[in-house]
């Protein structure tokens, strides 16, 4: 028989760098996760993306064990990474930041298909370039 | 000092609020806030393939909730991200809610102890908490835990995996070194199978406190325990273990393995776990590249641990 859930939860945190700080221990602690059980799985399964901010969902069973999938990073991460940029605009209509080609954006929208709300690679593509606009980020 | 926390939420709703929640999410990230938690509507535990029954899932909006100290600069940080997310959501014709409580860590430190009971390990070991003792237990070998914020409680698969290998393979009389000691808890183990010597060394000040509790608490005594803080083995003279214990992860026990043919003489005993299954090969292969010979590897649940014998050539 299937375990039953208690709870789930999802968390964009800095990959293989979990620690029982916040947001980790109160989102994990109020569901009665062993948190350094956790940090110690995800920092095992995340080491070799170091440097990306990385989003995971954890599912938590009646008896407080836990499982957890990780998705890939968010678009305006790889974004800001692709156009080697630390912060978008704060005025993103009139103050553009920095630039994107074409392909990087199709790059991304590849990678971020599994996880986007879209049918196929185009409109996955047009969920990336309005996340770019929205950050001041040119695509030419 | 116990921190206090203000726990900071912005529910939204707009059109395309997946692409508004990531750019809330980078407003977050820039006023110091990198890491949060995503709540939305509609998350159900059939994306996971399975067919579960769920008591309590999400709570049907978009909310982003990040965590600062609060300590001086915090207000004028969360008037900037309030500002910030003010405008993004007025772009976007978004409306939304900020709201901030208070919070306490150790109101997260304590929760989760409530599901750690005794538990048992390989042939004659039990581990129970501090705070729960089992009256006139049948195993051999009784270990007394309180974690605190350290790892290891003996119910994650690569401490009793690393369990399992020392009681197999630990001979009385060895000085043993822990490295990455988190709670403590291989070290207290070793020393009641007979350790003559037990050290540990981890990166974390919390574990090499948590762990010095720990040997306490079980009356290691002080004449055969050191602990500190550090990375991996620098600094420790050749020959002083003769069996090297680690719990960590592939990446650090690789590097680790990499140092070892430096401290150990032949015929050492070092017990890796911590490693997941894909990682596996890797670690043998360096293993063995550095004159260990492995003698047994255990796999459960996607990890591995494994016993080798450092048996350098010539």
């Amino acid at each position: 028989m299937a375990k039953k859930v208690l709870a789930q939860i999802k968390l964009q945190v800095p990959a293989g760098k979990a620690n029982p700080s916040p947001p980790i221990g109160p989102a994990l602690g109020q569901h009665g996760v062993n948190i350094m059980e956790f940090c110690k799985a995800f920092n095992a399964r995340t080491a070799d993306q170091e440097g990306m901010i990385i989003p995971v969902v954890i599912t938590v069973y009646q008896d407080r064990s836990f499982s957890f999938i990780t998705k890939t990073p968010p678009a305006s991460v790889l974004l800001l990474k692709a156009a080697n940029l630390d912060k978008g605009s704060s005025e993103p209509k009139t103050q553009k930041v920095g630039k994107v080609t074409r392909a990087q954006v199709q790059e991304i929208a590849t990678l971020k298909m599994p996880d986007l709300n879209a049918n196929d690679l185009d409109a996955a593509v047009k969920i990336i370039e309005g996340t770019a606009r929205s950050m001041g980020i040119e695509v030419a | 000092m116990t921190i206090q926390w203000l726990e900071i939420s912005v529910e939204f709703s707009g059109p395309d609020p997946f692409v508004l929640q990531d750019l809330i999410y980078q407003a977050f990230d820039s006023w110091g806030m990198e890491g949060v938690v995503l709540d939305e509507p509609g998350a159900t535990g059939l994306a996971f393939g399975r067919e579960e029954e769920v008591e309590e899932l999400s709570c049907g909006k978009f909310v982003v909730t990040g965590y600062l100290a609060d300590l001086p600069g915090a207000r004028k940080k969360l008037a900037g991200l309030e500002g910030e997310v003010k405008r993004l959501c007025a772009a976007r014709g978004a409306s939304f809610s900020l709201s901030v409580s208070r919070r306490l860590e150790e109101e997260w430190e304590k929760a989760w102890k409530e599901f750690f009971h005794p538990v048992r390990v390989g042939e004659s070991i039990l581990v129970q908490p501090s705070w729960e003792r089992v009256e006139a237990p049948a195993e051999k070998i009784v270990i007394t835990l309180d974690p605190g914020m350290a790892f290891g409680t003996g119910a994650h698969p690569t401490t009793t995996l690393a369990m399992e290998l020392l009681e197999a393979h630990l001979r009385p009389g060895m000085r043993v070194l822990d490295v990455g000691c988190g709670s403590g808890i291989l070290m207290v183990l070793a020393y009641k199978l007979g350790a003559s010597f037990v050290a540990g060394i981890d990166c974390d000040e919390v574990a090499v406190r948590v762990a010095g509790e720990n040997l306490e608490l079980n009356a290691a005594p002080e004449t055969c325990r050191a602990l500190w803080q550090g990375d991996l083995v620098r600094g420790i003279r050749r020959g002083a273990f003769g069996c090297v214990a680690a719990n960590i992860t592939a990446e650090p026990v690789i590097a680790l393995v990499d140092q070892l043919p430096d401290v150990l003489l032949p015929g050492a005993l070092f017990i890796a776990s911590g490693v997941i299954t894909e990682k596996w090969p890797k670690v043998f292969a360096r293993l063995e590249k550095r004159g260990f010979s492995v003698t047994d590897i255990r796999h459960r649940e996607g990890w591995v641990g494994a016993a080798a014998v450092y048996e350098p050539a010539g």
